[in-house]
């Protein structure tokens, strides 16, 4: 679990060092994320892939899970949207975003679950330097137990909100 | 600077993983209306047939709790609440409405859960044998049959379908009730508010055993209750904090608002 960690973890890095040399395009923020299946505190990065496509990436772990029982319940999510107010000021972006997320936990010694979502939505961020971040998505959602091979699936949402940093 | 909120946000997770491991394989975890009467993050709702297959697909669940209740024409409902009006896009009561009216109902949440007959319950879905206890909630209306009698032959076609994969156990709390489930040889159990609670109705009735609030009982008391060969079912427990205080005072199960949460903890 811990590689899956330090993967995300160097994805962001990499994610960081590619786009460093633009003005003013990625963000790193603290962000908080309330969901179906749980609340997940987490790095968020928001950034630009080209032109007006941008990217919202997280890696963060589930509140009461992880924290409150001391189960790794970690979380992974990749969203891609349009700039819709590009045109408008560079210090506002609005997107309707496609996103995605993958987490999973381990339940008890021969139970593990996994959660897969897409979910659609939008993400907004604000400011120049400090920037705000929030987002929001609903979809559907797939539970995996791999004990005994159930799919259960879900209708899902997320609410997300953060404040970060501008590189 | 991204270094060091990485490396705090790691390190607080390494540290909050690390805890000390207890043995509960004593106490069994049963689900509250199946997926919790509380649970904001449960994947489908209390009571439904979906809530209720999902919860027995978890082979760490020793089963559920559901309520049932009786329509006008005598059909066994799963629901909870008195009224329709909150939890559904219906109003008024189950035992208002007939079989086909009801059929109509679902719930008012995101996956639109239809209200279930317990019979439309596929329970050969569970994962290994598991206990279904059921709390007869009566309505306020006055039916036309025989209510013991309606709920009995339902039970016995139950018990047939499912014979030794579920065991069905009734939670009676209404005393003209008790007398006849107990005279028919039923397992029930009824819900009290304290141990002289319970110690006063073993005087008038066999009980298996008591479902109870976990704050209204002491280590000692449940000891007490096991030693007369009572079964101790302790309930209220929503966070993780108090299935783990619950899971520590060995009652015989505990009843959860959220399986998933009490089983991260029963195996720590």
């Amino acid at each position: 679990m811990l590689k899956i960690v330090l993967i995300g973890v160097l994805f962001i890095f990499s994610t960081v060092g590619r786009t460093q040399e633009k003005k003013q395009e990625t963000s790193l923020s603290i962000a908080f994320q309330f969901g179906k299946v749980e609340s997940f505190p987490s790095l968020q990065l928001n950034g630009k892939l080209f032109k007006e496509i941008v990217y919202e990436s997280s890696i963060g772990v589930g509140v009461r899970t992880t924290i409150f029982q001391g189960r790794l319940f970690p979380q992974f999510s990749l969203g891609v949207g349009y700039n819709v107010l590009h045109a408008v000021s560079d210090k506002v972006c609005l997107s309707p975003m496609i996103s995605s997320r993958i987490s999973g936990y381990r339940l008890s010694p021969q139970t593990r679950l996994s959660y897969t979502e897409v979910m659609p939505g939008y993400s907004f961020s604000w400011g120049t330097r400090i920037r705000l971040v929030q987002s929001a998505f609903f979809g559907k959602g797939w539970e995996w137990n791999q004990n005994n091979e159930l799919l259960a699936p879900f209708w899902t949402f997320s609410v997300n909100l953060g404040i970060g940093y501008v590189f | 600077m991204y270094f060091k909120v990485v490396s705090i946000f790691i390190l607080g997770i390494v540290i909050s993983c690390s805890k000390s491991s207890q043995d509960f394989a004593d106490v069994g975890v049963l689900g509250h209306a199946a997926t919790g009467l509380f649970n904001p993050n449960q994947l489908f709702t209390q009571n439904s047939a979906e809530g209720i297959e999902y919860v027995l697909s978890f082979e760490e669940a020793s089963g559920i709790e559901v309520d049932i209740q009786l329509s006008k024409d005598g059909g066994i409902w799963l629901f909870h609440d008195e009224l329709l009006d909150d939890r559904t896009n219906a109003t008024g009561q189950i035992c208002e409405k007939s079989n086909t009216e009801l059929q109509a109902i679902n719930y008012t949440t995101l996956n639109k859960e239809k209200l279930a007959l317990l019979s439309a319950v596929d329970f050969s879905k569970a994962n290994g044998a598991k206990k279904v206890f059921l709390d007869i909630k009566v309505g306020a209306c006055d039916f036309d049959f025989d209510v013991f009698e309606r709920i009995k032959t339902s039970f016995l076609a139950l018990e047939e379908q499912y014979n030794g994969v579920i065991e069905f156990i009734f939670i009676v709390n209404n005393d003209e009730l008790i007398a006849p489930f107990l005279a028919e040889g039923f397992t029930i159990f009824t819900d009290v508010a304290s141990y002289q609670d319970a110690l006063t109705i073993l005087d008038s009735y066999n009980l298996a055993g008591f479902f109870i609030r976990h704050y209204q009982l002491s280590v000692s008391e449940i000891e007490q209750l096991k030693l007369l060969n009572k079964e101790v079912i302790l309930f209220e427990i929503r966070s993780s904090l108090t299935v783990r205080k619950t899971l520590k005072m060995k009652p015989d199960y505990i009843l959860v608002e959220d399986v998933k949460t009490a089983i991260v903890e029963k195996y720590e």
